[in-house]
């Protein structure tokens, strides 16, 4: 409600009403809510590429993990960790053999296994790099 | 168009109905973009802040707390974001010979007497709000344009209340001052 004597008493009132605002300029609503969803398909893609990238991570983190576990478990223990894993596996009821799964344990690997092993590693490690670098989003 | 409750459209939007912020956008924006063009003075920076401040609005809807209005909360991000945008900007102050004395063309056929007398009176608004602090201009903006009480003025500006009066009451006699002068000039010039 329009108080009549706080207009006859303020001479700026003679000036400014309710009535002079200025207008947004047409499209506007629609010029917000284009770049809202922009930034929203951004975000999502964002997520997306999280998740992306977390698979690789956990596969360079267990291909860690198992090459230093190769380094630090002692040789003459080796046999001894392998008889305890071995014993605990008639208590599965497996379908496969016992005697299928012993061989596993007796197989002997060439000695240039590891190094493919390590190549892999590297060539994951710069991989990862080399999309960071040149798959940066925009 | 038919709007509901502030509070009904930002739970839709907090519910992932992403549209349901044009509703939102459409209710204010003559207020925001009015704000932000008295404060900043021209249609391109008042249309980037207005926008910017919609968007900050968007992006931050999870953390409104719903204590004050909504609008206010608008207002206060489009105040803060126009008065920011202003110091950085920080133009030369205009002098009175600034105001274009032939701004209005009373003897044209395209605006009636009464339409070009109105069109005068804002250009006049709009240069003497340019003579004055961009603190004062929002100010007077939100007690004239949008007849907001001084307690919902300190709350968007962060002003006290005693100190709205105060400053309100400078920028009044300011603008007026400015305005005498210059009617005064444009008598002389149309004489």
């Amino acid at each position: 409600m329009i108080n009549q004597g706080k207009y006859n008493d303020d001479p700026l009132r003679q000036y400014i009403s309710p009535g002079n605002r200025v207008q947004a300029p047409e499209g506007f609503t629609s010029k917000i809510m284009s770049r809202i969803q922009v930034k929203t398909e951004s975000i999502e893609q964002r997520s997306k590429f999280h998740v992306k990238s977390w698979v690789p991570i956990i596969s360079i983190l267990v291909t860690t993990v198992l090459i230093v576990t190769a380094f630090l478990i002692p040789h003459s223990e080796t046999g001894s960790i392998i008889q305890k894993v071995i014993s605990y596996l008639p208590e599965l009821n497996l379908s496969i053999s016992m005697d299928k799964i012993n061989s596993l344990f007796t197989l002997v690997l060439p000695g240039w296994f590891s190094y493919i092993l390590i190549s892999i590693f590297i060539l994951v490690l710069l991989d990862r790099a080399f999309i960071s670098i040149f798959h940066r989003e925009k | 168009m038919d709007y509901k409750g502030d509070i009904f459209y930002i739970n839709q939007v907090l519910e992932g109905r992403v549209n349901a912020f044009s509703y939102l956008v459409d209710k204010h924006k003559d207020s925001a973009f009015n704000l932000a063009f008295r404060i900043c003075g021209n249609h391109e920076e008042a249309e980037e802040i207005a926008q910017d401040a919609f968007l900050k609005v968007y992006k931050s809807l999870k953390g409104f707390k719903m204590k004050s209005s909504f609008s206010t909360w608008l207002y206060r991000i489009v105040y803060n974001t126009a008065i920011s945008m202003v110091r950085t900007r920080k133009k030369g102050i205009l002098s009175l010979e600034d105001f274009p004395v032939n701004i209005v063309d009373f003897s044209g056929d395209n605006f009636s007497e009464e339409e070009a007398e109105k069109e005068y009176r804002n250009s006049l608004i709009n240069f003497a709000l340019q003579k004055i602090t961009e603190e004062e201009r929002g100010l007077i903006t939100l007690y004239y344009y949008d007849e907001l009480k001084s307690e919902e003025i300190s709350e968007i500006t962060g002003i006290s209340k005693s100190n709205i009066k105060v400053k309100l009451f400078r920028a009044r006699q300011r603008m007026i001052t400015i305005i005498e002068k210059t009617e005064k000039k444009n008598l002389i010039y149309h004489d």
